[in-house]
């Protein structure tokens, strides 16, 4: 067993400032560049990801998730500690990153899927399945400002879905489309698991925490107290669930 | 540097749809398209032509061994760079703050974004100087051709000096967003003090009395060195001399070893910083 993703005492501090001086007026008036405070988002987070599993961060709004997520996926660099993840990683934080709306929904494949480090060959390759996926065949060559929200971002889910990732980032907030659009992803995701492939999913959401608190034998009242203490973020364990795994990020306070 | 060379190589078909969504985007839903990037170089000609052509005429020599003396065509080899290289400066220090979106959800490497400003400058550019070309052909003969080769040498020389400038601006940018205003101003005096829509023989006759230095710091600017070489090539027809050419080649390079450590130094806090 291989580990996909290692995480090593990782922290992440940002400022929070209370006045921000993005002029050259404030920094000359009051010689100091801005006045903040320092802010642990993350702090001495280690695990691993075992490659070909699926695996679940959980945790409150505020606790730390997403930008663990993003330190994985490159986006953030973290203050202290190391990442390495082994393999092509492939981040959805956002559907349809770098879209303009001007342009008609086939350069916007090409632009995006280019953003999301695929080259010309492949998505020449995959074109045709990427349109398929989305359902939007009959508008691919309208600029994608005339598109509906769902058509939108269904071109977008598609794009991403197909970068053929070995380890593969998903934020929730791409619970996306119609009932049919989101089976479909569904669908791809076990297709993802069953051709080994890594997913980390990042997850606030209800379903999964009553899964969570399931694994765990505890009793529903104590579902919603799942908690998470921001600064003082920690994996305390995790569970297996066949192919699954979940992690719960920080500190369940009130178990 | 090395490593943004790399990041550029390794993700080429991310520039490449970079560029071609500033390009196409940039004149989408006008009616005239492509041809309004020659309107603004056609009007700044007209204006200055008729100003500093017939009003206030400037004294000029012919171009030499040329014999050209056109003023609008002489005022355009120097005017084209110059309109290139702000324009390039005005997209690549925008680049950053106007994809925060796509800068904080995902990871490419971010020169990409830089570059494709310059690059999709360097579209509009091309087609420029190919009109200018044709105008010094119909008007000044089949010696200008020549020089193409030479031109084009120049034109990626310049490119390359405008993105350093760029990266510099750029990140200057996403700490203060002031550099936006503040780099009109800079380039209204820069144009001035470069000789564009004047000699650059008037500043050395008018500063003598003052002292030799005066000139000597004048060249100093790189875009004069630029201004130059583009006119001895283009309006003269001849080598420009190897002094301003290697003045080009070390603002160059100097502008791009800082502009990349300025760059590599902030490339992996933007998603924060912006």
């Amino acid at each position: 067993m291989t580990a996909a993703i290692r995480v090593e005492d990782v922290s992440k501090r940002f400022r929070v400032y209370h006045e921000r001086n993005q002029s050259l007026k404030s920094v000359v008036m009051r010689r100091r560049r801005a006045r903040y405070e320092e802010f642990w988002a993350l702090k001495d987070v280690s695990f691993e990801v075992t490659s070909g599993r699926t695996f679940g961060l959980i945790g409150d709004n505020g606790s730390g998730k997403s930008t663990l997520l993003k330190c994985i996926a490159g986006i953030l660099t973290p203050d202290k500690g190391s990442i390495t993840a082994t393999g092509r990683t492939a981040a959805l934080l956002e559907v349809g990153s770098g879209f303009h709306p001007e342009l008609s929904g086939r350069d916007n494949v090409y632009l995006n899927a280019s953003i999301l480090g695929m080259s010309r060959k492949e998505i020449d390759a995959k074109f045709d399945e990427i349109v398929a996926f989305s359902g939007v065949e009959k508008f691919i060559d309208q600029p994608v400002k005339d598109y509906s929200s769902g058509m939108y971002v269904r071109l977008g889910f598609s794009v991403a879905i197909h970068v053929d990732p070995e380890i593969l980032l998903v934020d929730e907030v791409l619970a996306v489309g119609d009932a049919g659009f989101q089976e479909k992803c569904l669908e791809k995701f076990a297709q993802f698991r069953r051709e080994g492939r890594t997913v980390v999913v990042v997850s606030h959401s209800v379903a999964i925490r009553t899964a969570v608190g399931v694994t765990l034998g505890l009793p529903s009242a104590a579902w919603g107290s799942l908690r998470i203490a921001p600064a003082s973020l920690s994996i305390v364990r995790w569970w297996e669930d066949g192919a699954r795994e979940v992690a719960l990020v920080g500190m369940p306070t009130d178990v | 540097m090395i490593g943004l060379l790399r990041d550029l190589r390794e993700s080429r078909d991310l520039l490449a749809n970079l560029t071609n969504r500033e390009v196409k985007g940039k004149y989408k839903r006008t009616a005239l398209g492509q041809a309004w990037s020659l309107a603004n170089p056609i009007a700044l000609m007209i204006i200055y032509t008729a100003v500093f052509g017939f009003i206030l005429p400037i004294p000029r020599e012919p171009g030499d061994p040329s014999g050209l003396s056109v003023f609008a065509l002489w005022l355009m080899c120097g005017l084209l760079p110059w309109t290139f290289f702000t324009g390039t400066v005005n997209a690549g220090m925008i680049a950053l703050t106007s994809n925060e979106n796509l800068i904080k959800k995902v990871w490419f490497p971010r020169i990409n974004l830089i570059a494709a400003g310059s690059l999709a400058t360097l579209y509009s550019w091309l087609i420029e100087m190919g009109v200018l070309a044709v105008a010094l052909l119909v008007v000044g003969g089949p010696r200008v051709l020549v020089f193409l080769p030479l031109v084009l040498v120049a034109m990626a020389l310049l490119t390359l000096f405008a993105t350093g400038v760029s990266m510099i601006f750029s990140i200057a940018n996403v700490h203060f967003r002031d550099m936006q205003h503040l780099s009109q101003i800079l380039f209204q005096m820069w144009f001035y003090v470069t000789p564009i829509l004047y000699p650059a023989s008037l500043v050395q006759e008018g500063t003598r009395g003052i002292g030799a230095w005066v000139f000597e710091v004048y060249q100093l600017n790189p875009m004069a060195r630029f201004v130059e070489v583009f006119r001895n090539l283009l309006y003269d027809q001849r080598l420009p001399e190897l002094d301003s050419v290697l003045h080009c080649v070390g603002w160059t390079v100097v502008v791009l070893v800082v502009g990349a450590r300025v760059f590599r130094r902030s490339e992996a806090r933007l998603a924060e910083l912006l």
